[in-house]
């Protein structure tokens, strides 16, 4: 008896060393999403899961583990294995954990194997707001500095970041934090707050029904599928500089010292996923922006990293909202 | 009309069906809960039509909320939150041996509070959404302070006790990240604690493990209930709390299309006016009144309508499980909002329907199934409690896959079974806890939008949702000052 144990735990450790040396993914894989199922990145992460099975062969199950800005999801997959078959969809938080005294993480401790989408983010006021133009809300700011409010979906994040923008030009507004964009958006729709800034995604139907006025892209061009709303740009050229990077940005990531060879199988399969028409639908259904289209080579997204991280956390350094300066991290300003 | 027959074909009622046979049993173990069960069909349904997708959630969500009273009565142990009322006056009666009577009026008035909520989904979508996004950060904030000012005056004799768990609750939520600056509070260096401390782990050691640790320091290892009462009670009896129940669905569908405050406070607020309503029930509240019951179910099920009509109209969830149903939309390319129901009615129209079907299927359920589940009453406790354990550590460990929440809910544990030997409340607790964020950010951001204000007072205060809000809180909390109490009484004598 005791031998054919020997002999069957030999067979499964010779079968072990086999698999071992198979070619990555040969087992099912775990996908983290660091935030709750609903939300943007829980979305997007999914439909990426999906598709990347198909390419992959192996089927990815998604886990939320939401919790701190998504730090709780980011930090178990900085601590799993780095085999692969830990993935992990992020939002741009990661690259402001640090300076905010969230975390310890930064884009660093990952490798980006493909930024997802940006979600552009439109400035609002409700329907029956004095306001109608960009320039008249801009006029009014100036005119009661600290006086009109502005609702955003949470410390640090893409919201308040850009309120932070307007700030650097000397547009002083009374920021209000919600718990997320849709909230802030509540807040001007029920006439409590002057304005805000949410994501197209969450923003569409409002503006189908009428219940906001959308004065402005927050960007330096206007949106494909709402040509009539002017670029931010157009009422300040000089927020070019500024207004030229998404505010949020998904990424999918693994772990920074995974092999070579599984980041590579990894990226072929990510690149036909993204490329798939059923993606292309996805994301032009939601007017998402196609970064994953503008940053495919490792160099080009390690730039778009860097440059993004380097602008937003001295922005928030400097208007005091992060506590830790981004010079502790070798963020070099931009 | 043509569209809705259309959704009655087999398939559709199947799946309603089979969602409603998990729910029972998801809600009814303690620790696993309708969320967790919702979250896992998102991924199931991922690849399905919306229309199925939906059909199984809504039996899930439906009968689940349900059967979170079927633990309640039987074992003590709520299933989720919003049945923590129905274990006040459930588990009594259980004790004396009307466990079945107590599931009796607890499926019937289920029914009933499940069938207005979503009665009113039906029909009053507009002026109700209309209604929430009137409500500023200082109405939830009241209403909020609302809730927990009633939870420490229904459980506890002894209303300072009550008051001093709940401040416990609100120091322990404030543990975590601030929702306004995002710097970690009360952490201690821990890692872990930065995500705050959910909800679930904190429920299921409360309630479930010191239930446990009790049973053990009493010694009551061996005891089980001797003498169970099958009489059939008549359901011209049952109903004749049907004014209550009308009343108290009412309070519960409206509470629960407030974002943020959902099914608990609903529960609260609704044991609470039927305390004050009913002078004289036949058995003292608290000692298994059949009214707590028709209070805490009617209610908590009358919130499913009203959740789903923030998140439909203004894709705001109204509690957890709206939060991932929310997400089933996303996943199948559908925006919740202001225009949803014009352009998606099909999806609407889906969730009436197996929403009814769900209610039905409750009934079915609740009146076939309870009567045997009775039993688990008579498994003497020496092994019924090791199972407990178990599903305890599974359930935390579950609910965001972290080992850490395992050890939480052991702490949890220990805690309410040292509130329970001292005779302090664990529901205000665990009320308090629900709320503390939303009652910490709401007020902050009410300051914030104050502070800019050309009149402060008159941005808090001059608003008549808030005015009516503040005069019922302060309506409680003085109304239980013994100084007044007794004014009261003196009163009455003279």
């Amino acid at each position: 008896m005791k031998k054919l144990v020997s002999i069957l735990l030999l067979l499964v450790l010779c079968a072990c060393c086999a698999l071992a040396q198979a070619a990555y993914p040969e087992r099912p894989i775990t996908m983290i999403i660091p935030y709750g199922a609903g939300g943007t990145t829980d979305v997007y992460g999914r439909t990426l899961a999906a598709l990347l099975e198909k390419e992959l062969g192996q089927s990815i199950t998604c886990v939320n583990q939401s919790g701190a800005s998504g730090s709780i999801g980011s930090q178990f997959v900085k601590d799993s294995d780095s085999d692969g078959y830990t993935l992990l969809v992020c939002a741009e938080t990661m690259g402001t954990y640090r300076t905010m005294g969230v975390s310890e993480l930064g884009y660093d401790d990952f490798t980006v194997i493909s930024p997802l989408v940006g979600d552009p983010k439109i400035i609002v006021v409700g329907k029956d707001s004095p306001y109608n133009t960009m320039d008249e809300l801009l006029a009014a700011i100036k005119e009661n500095p600290g006086k009109l409010t502005m609702s955003h979906s949470g410390p640090g994040g893409s919201g308040h970041n850009q309120g932070l923008v307007l700030g650097e030009f000397g547009y002083d507004v009374a920021m209000i934090s919600f718990n997320s964009g849709n909230e802030a958006l509540l807040g001007v729709i029920g006439n409590q707050v002057d304005f805000t800034n949410p994501n197209i995604s969450t923003l569409s139907g409002y503006i189908a029904s009428g219940d906001v006025k959308p004065l402005a892209v927050f960007s330096n061009a206007r949106l494909e599928a709402y040509p009539d709303i002017p670029a931010f740009t157009e009422f300040m050229p000089e927020a070019e500089k500024y207004v030229n990077i998404p505010y949020t940005v998904l990424s999918f990531c693994v772990n920074n010292d995974t092999p070579e060879d599984v980041v590579a199988a990894l990226k072929d399969a990510t690149a036909k996923a993204l490329a798939s028409a059923e993606w292309q639908e996805f994301v032009t259904k939601n007017a998402a922006d196609k970064i994953f289209e503008m940053y495919t080579t490792a160099e080009e997204i390690k730039g778009f990293y860097d440059h993004w991280q380097s602008v937003v956390t001295w922005m928030q350094y400097d208007a005091g909202v992060a506590p830790i300066s981004p010079e502790e991290f070798g963020i070099a300003r931009p | 009309m043509a569209e809705i027959l259309s959704l009655l074909n087999l398939r559709f009622i199947f799946l309603v069906f089979l969602g409603s046979i998990a729910g029972l049993f998801v809600g009814a173990i303690p620790g696993l809960s309708v969320s967790m069960a919702t979250a896992l069909l998102v991924s199931i349904t991922y690849t399905w039509e919306t229309t199925d997708a939906l059909a199984t959630i809504m039996g899930v969500y439906v009968v689940g909320v349900f059967s979170g009273a079927v633990s309640a009565i039987l074992i003590n142990i709520p299933g989720a939150p919003s049945s923590v009322v129905t274990t006040l006056d459930g588990y009594p009666m259980a004790k004396r041996g009307e466990s079945y009577k107590a599931l009796y009026y607890a499926t019937i008035y289920s029914f009933i509070g499940s069938l207005f909520g979503l009665v009113a989904l039906a029909v009053l979508t507009g002026p109700i959404s209309a209604i929430a996004i009137k409500f500023r950060p200082m109405d939830y904030f009241l209403l909020s302070l609302f809730g927990l000012a009633t939870v420490g005056s229904v459980t506890s004799k002894n209303y300072t006790k009550g008051l001093v768990a709940a401040a416990l609750g609100l120091l322990i939520s404030m543990i975590g990240l601030d929702p306004l600056a995002g710097t970690p509070r009360l952490v201690f260096g821990v890692k872990e604690l930065r995500a705050g401390i959910s909800t679930v782990p904190a429920l299921v050691g409360l309630f479930g493990f010191a239930e446990v640790l009790s049973v053990i320091y009493n010694g009551h290892m061996k005891q089980t209930v001797e003498h169970m009462d099958k009489t059939r009670v008549s359901l011209r009896e049952v109903l004749r709390h049907w004014k209550l129940s009308v009343y108290t669905s009412l309070i519960g569908m409206l509470v629960g299309a407030l974002p943020g405050a959902g099914g608990p406070v609903a529960a609260f607020i609704s044991y609470n006016e039927t305390k004050r309503l009913v002078k004289n029930p036949e058995v003292p509240f608290g000692e298994g009144a059949v009214e707590g019951i028709v209070a805490s179910e009617s209610s908590n099920n009358a919130c499913i309508g009203g959740a789903l009509i923030p998140m439909l109209t203004l894709a705001v969830p109204g509690d957890a499980v709206t939060a991932i149903i929310l997400s089933v939309f996303y996943v199948h390319g559908l925006k919740p909002g202001p225009m949803f129901i014009r352009e998606s009615a099909s999806s609407f129209h889906a969730i009436l329907v197996a929403g009814f079907l769900a209610c039905f299927i409750l009934l079915v359920l609740g009146l076939w199934v309870a009567p045997k589940i009775c039993r688990i009453i008579a498994v003497p406790k020496n092994i019924l409690l090791p199972v407990v354990t178990v599903l305890c550590v599974v359930g935390s460990f579950a609910c965001n896959n972290r080992l850490f929440d395992v050890g939480l809910m052991f702490a949890f544990g220990l805690l309410g079974f040292l509130m329970r030997l001292r005779g302090y409340p664990q529901a205000p607790l665990v009320l308090a806890l629900v709320l503390g964020k939303t009652m910490d950010s709401n007020f902050r951001r009410a300051m914030s939008l104050a502070a800019v204000a050309e009149n402060p007072l008159m941005n808090l205060f001059g608003h008549p949702i808030t005015l009516i809000l503040l005069a019922c809180t302060l309506f409680v909390v003085l109304g239980n000052i013994p100084f007044i109490k007794n004014l009261g009484k003196k009163k009455a004598q003279a």
